[in-house]
């Protein structure tokens, strides 16, 4: 489960502290062994639902709406520059 | 070039609605940074996605257009991975079940016709745009992020790896574009959004390409990747199954990340969208607004109009063009009118890189200029020249012909041009006499000359020789 | 009071501000709720309070979901519940702090602090809409209070703090606005201390909205089945919930069953086979959808922020590592986990056809009764310095009651139906999709029989 934990602790982008990842390792096997009883049940010719009632084709019209203000773009950040949102690089 | 080259090609255009693809905001408009962006292509907590209808018809169209099959229904998944430009940190897209699938598009590449296999099409969305400040693409302090074009609707193509020279994938890219145009999904005058990643391979491992803009650039990068693959080779070394950036300002590309450090984009099912049925007759009322396709149309013209191929190759790759060809071959004489549209127009268009829609050209100075040949007024070569101008500028053809003096020498200014020339060139008619056929060329390019090229090198021949003849 | 008296009674405005003003000090301490002040809007709602759940995006207003990542957050739009309180002349007046994001089952992951039961403030509120729940306990003037569910994160609270929640059919209220936990499983619905005010609230929220295509058209006038007689109403009893509860539990359900059957309902057993395997199928494909939800909190935008630099890699993975959670980690790495693609077949997709076999094992036993009625939750509220004890997998199991019906996206109703160890019981009301005024009637009709719960003085 290290290598497990490492791959995915990176995929989803969160660094953790050594302590949290054998935490993890130990909380994810018993975890996944438990998701493992799902392997007994019978789901061959069964359609995935992927939402709970049938939804089907709702969209929009093609049709231009109103944007947000500029003070409400950025009213949550401290990370403007003249007009663009500031990020770290891509390295 | 090796003959085991084969490149494949995923392709984006954009698709031309009015707003984007999952919320209102538009495509278009003012272009201060983050100006046409709401909650959702923000990628705020809370906002959802809502599906455009047309951007979802457009898809269909395409995958219809490029012979594909469409599902019977369809769905969008999220496609996770990081990155500053993309504001949920995953996209929209569609993956189990694309719009299409196995289609295929013939082009036509130095008179051969080539069929290269289309895998699948889908409909996804377009992150933001970067600016990286303090240096390049990967060694910028940090980076000033658009989110105008978050949420632009985006077709993608996947064909299978049938491309075999950087040469084919620049025209199978024209071509993609062309039918793009012709479905009226698609504005190809900004070759910006025509963006690629390429896989390439030359018998070893692939390498896949990212982020090619545009038809040159497309070359560009194969080339280079090619080179250095076979370069690879030559030194005996392997070529490493990576994924590389191209980077424009050097036309070459940089290793991004090896096979190891390969993305997993854990693809779940978008739960904010609901599935979407093609139903038949919707998919047959959209089949119905397919018009006829560039080389459907290239086929009738060759036919019904009694064009060359390549005649009507030129003119069916410019959808406009085409339109306006066939309102004048209705009213005018339909071989002149094709030979202006294909022969000048296509040049002038071609030379100054513009789609004829883009340039100051009309059906209407087109007409006048037809008309001017028709009636002897000017040359075709005349012609060039005028069009040449009113392709760039609006000018009235009439009023170019003027100022530039143009008019066409025929009759008897001619026969006097002709015996000018004669009498000053007693040498050459002698040639020509004793049967040397270059000295009557050297004898009608004088005639030209001396008229200013305004008269018919066809014409002045002609006289030439039966003053010669006398 | 009834919704239809509490439509037409006047608000007091002035002593629900002063009210609220001396009462908030002790719904603070209880970590309840924050504040927002108390506006009043014309409408025919009359300035009703509404106090909403900290996942719930209301314009300009602090909405947190419960983490630290977002603190400071103010979200530059309304939700769409939150523009029709607003609309219909409701006023909001609190956020209540829940569990990080909707994470869990006791409202110990907050990041705001811990709820406590004012039944007993040792006891946990339940979650994850555990503020929510334990405000509408200790509040004693007139409100509505809106929580979300994903795995039963109305029901349960409600029951552990002895009100009345209502979880309504996936879709019949507009997600807009609402902050992501998974969004194949998460409905708004409110909480308050009677049937009629939530049936009220229903309908305040409800409705098709071109904002959230997964919405669908509802009845509305869910307060017309009030006062309605309940006899020849075919009531179930799922077998294996009353096998999983504690036997205190299954006793004071089973009383209010009795109840119910003495106005005219008839009862019968009936067997859900997919019970036991609901809980790890929602904690397969719950996660799954937020590790995706959670993606986009990374120090840009919105929420808690560096000045951005170097790598985003380490950026990201930095503010990521300090903003969530351990239980968010935890979901957030199980989540990227099971959808990863050599395990997407085995987790992933297994559940969602396992989801399918769960959805038809309900509807083959609302072909045979009206709606169900079991224990909401297995135990009462337990004591948070317990709780904090337990391993995931046993928190998890909080849920085991409430997560088959969730994940059917089936209306379910918690009222309020007797106590074991002084600690309040929820009778549990399922209905089939849409049969909200089933459940209401029901559930109506069994409260006005119990009569006024006796609510402990804050
Ligand atoms: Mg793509
Ligand atoms: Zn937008």
């Amino acid at each position: 489960m290290k290598e497990e934990v490492e791959r995915v602790s990176s995929l989803a982008s969160i660094r953790l502290s050594k302590e949290e990842k054998e935490g993890l390792e130990e909380d994810m096997e018993n975890i996944l062994d438990w998701f493992s009883r799902l392997d007994e049940i019978e789901t061959e010719d069964l359609e995935p639902a992927f939402h709970p009632i049938e939804l089907k084709n709702e969209m929009r019209e093609d049709e231009v709406e109103e944007t947000l203000d500029e003070d409400e773009v950025f009213q949550n950040t401290e990370n403007e520059e003249e007009g663009f949102f500031k990020g770290p690089s891509i390295g | 070039m090796s003959e085991e080259i084969k490149i494949g090609l995923e392709t984006h255009l954009q698709l031309l609605t009015d707003s984007k693809l999952f919320c209102g905001c538009p495509t278009t408009g003012e272009d201060n940074p983050n100006s046409r962006v709401c909650p959702t292509c923000l990628g705020m907590p809370g906002a959802r996605p809502r599906l455009n209808k047309r951007a979802v018809e457009m898809g269909i169209k395409v995958a219809l257009a490029l012979g594909c099959e469409t599902p019977e229904e369809m769905n969008f998944s999220r496609k996770t991975y990081f990155y500053p430009d993309m504001p949920k940190n995953f996209q929209i897209t569609q993956f189990s079940v694309p719009v299409g699938k196995n289609g295929e598009v013939t082009m036509e590449l130095d008179g051969k016709e080539k069929t290269v296999r289309i895998k699948r099409v889908h409909i996804e969305e377009d992150p933001g745009k970067t600016k990286h400040v303090g240096g390049a693409v990967t060694s910028s302090d940090y980076v000033l992020v658009d989110y105008n074009r978050s949420g632009i609707p985006l077709c993608e193509i996947v064909t299978e790896p049938d491309l075999k020279s950087p040469e084919e994938a620049r025209a199978f890219l024209r071509k993609l574009a062309d039918i793009f145009e012709y479905l009226e999904v698609y504005d190809s005058s900004d070759e910006g959004t025509i963006r690629s990643d390429a896989n390439v391979s030359t018998g070893g491992e692939r390498a896949e390409v990212k982020n090619i803009t545009g038809f040159k650039d497309t070359e560009k990068a194969l080339r280079y990747e090619i080179r250095r693959q076979e370069n690879l080779k030559k030194r005996g070394r392997e070529v490493e199954r990576e994924t590389r950036a191209y980077d424009d300002s050097s036309g070459t590309t940089k290793s991004l990340r090896t096979k190891e450090e390969e993305a997993d984009y854990g693809y779940i099912f978008e739960p904010d969208l609901t599935k979407i049925e093609i139903r038949s007759d919707w998919k047959e009322r959209l089949g119905e607004e397919i018009p006829e396709l560039p080389h459907e149309k290239k086929k009738r013209y060759v036919k019904e109009h009694g064009l060359s191929k390549e005649m009507a190759a030129a003119i069916c790759s410019d959808f406009d063009l085409a339109k306006c060809f066939e309102a004048l071959a209705k009213e005018k004489d339909t071989k002149l009118v094709g030979n202006i549209l294909s022969g000048p127009v296509k040049k002038v268009l071609n030379y100054n890189e513009i789609r004829f829609k883009e340039s100051e050209l009309n059906r209407e100075k087109l007409r006048k200029v037809v008309e001017m040949v028709e009636s002897d007024e000017i040359t075709e070569r005349n012609a060039e020249m005028i069009i040449r101008d009113i392709a760039v500028e609006d000018k009235d053809p009439e009023k170019v012909k003027e100022e530039k003096g143009f008019g066409k020498v025929t009759g008897d200014k001619l026969e006097g041009t002709v015996e000018e020339v004669v009498k000053a060139n007693k040498e050459a008619v002698k040639d020509y006499k004793q049967g040397k056929d270059e000295a009557l060329n050297h004898l009608v390019g004088q005639i030209m000359k001396k008229s200013g090229g305004n008269a018919d090198p066809q014409d002045a021949r002609k006289l030439l020789m039966e003053r010669i003849e006398e | 009071m009834s919704a239809r008296e509490f439509i037409r009674s006047e608000v007091d405005h002035e002593k629900f501000k002063e009210e609220l003003e001396a009462g908030t000090e002790k719904l603070r301490e209880l970590d309840l709720i924050r504040s927002l002040g108390y506006e009043t809007n014309d409408g025919k709602l009359n300035g009703l309070p509404f106090a909403l759940k900290d996942a719930i995006c209301s314009k300009d207003d602090p909405t947190y979901a419960g983490s630290k990542i977002l603190e400071g957050y103010k979200p530059p739009f309304d939700s769409t519940v939150a523009r029709r309180i607003k609309e219909k002349g409701g006023a909001i007046f609190a956020k209540t702090h829940q569990d990080e994001f909707g994470f869990g089952t006791a409202s110990i992951t907050c990041a705001f602090g811990t709820p406590k039961n004012p039944w007993d403030e040792e006891r946990c509120c339940g979650g994850s809409s555990g503020g929510a729940a334990g405000l509408t306990a200790a509040l004693d003037l007139p409100h509505i209070s809106l929580g979300e569910s994903t795995g039963g994160s109305i029901s349960e609270p409600a029951a552990f703090s002895g009100v009345v929640g209502l979880t309504p059919t996936y879709g019949v209220v507009s997600r807009y606005g609402l902050i992501n936990f998974a969004n194949s499983l998460d409905k708004i619905g409110p909480m308050a201390r009677n049937v009629g005010d939530v049936a009220l609230g229903l309908e305040v929220i409800s409705g098709k909205d071109k904002k959230d295509q997964t919405t669908v058209e509802s009845e509305g006038n869910y307060t017309e089945v009030l006062n309605k007689d309940i006899s020849g109403m075919k009531i179930g009893l799922p077998k294996q919930y009353f096998d999983i509860a504690e036997e205190g539990v299954s006793e004071a359900v089973m009383e209010a069953v009795d109840v119910m059957e003495d106005l005219g309902a008839e009862v019968k057993k009936v067997e859900l086979e997919m019970t036991e395997a609901a809980l790890p199928t929602y904690y397969i494909i719950a996660p799954s959808e937020a590790s995706t939800n959670l993606a986009k909190y990374c120090g840009m935008r919105y929420g808690m922020e560096e000045e951005p630099e170097g790598d985003f890699r380490k950026y990201f993975s930095k503010i990521r590592g300090e903003g969530f959670g351990e239980e968010a980690k935890r979901r957030v790495m199980l989540g990227t986990y099971t959808r990863m693609a050599g395990y997407r077949d085995k987790y992933y997709l297994k559940a969602l056809k396992v989801r399918r076999k769960i959805i038809n094992d309900f509807k083959k036993a609302f072909k045979e009764v009206d709606v169900l009625a079991a224990p909401t939750a297995p135990m009462v509220a337990p004591k948070i310095k317990e709780v904090k004890k337990m391993d995931p997998v046993e928190l998890y199991k909080l849920d085991k009651l409430t997560a088959p019906v969730n994940l059917a996206g089936m209306p379910q109703l918690n009222v309020p139906c007797g106590f074991h160890n002084d600690m309040p019981v929820g009778l549990h009301l399922l209905g089939d999709h849409f049969d909200e005024k089933k459940i209401l009637k029901a559930g109506h009709s069994y409260e006005k029989k119990r009569g006024e719960l006796d609510y402990p003085e804050v």
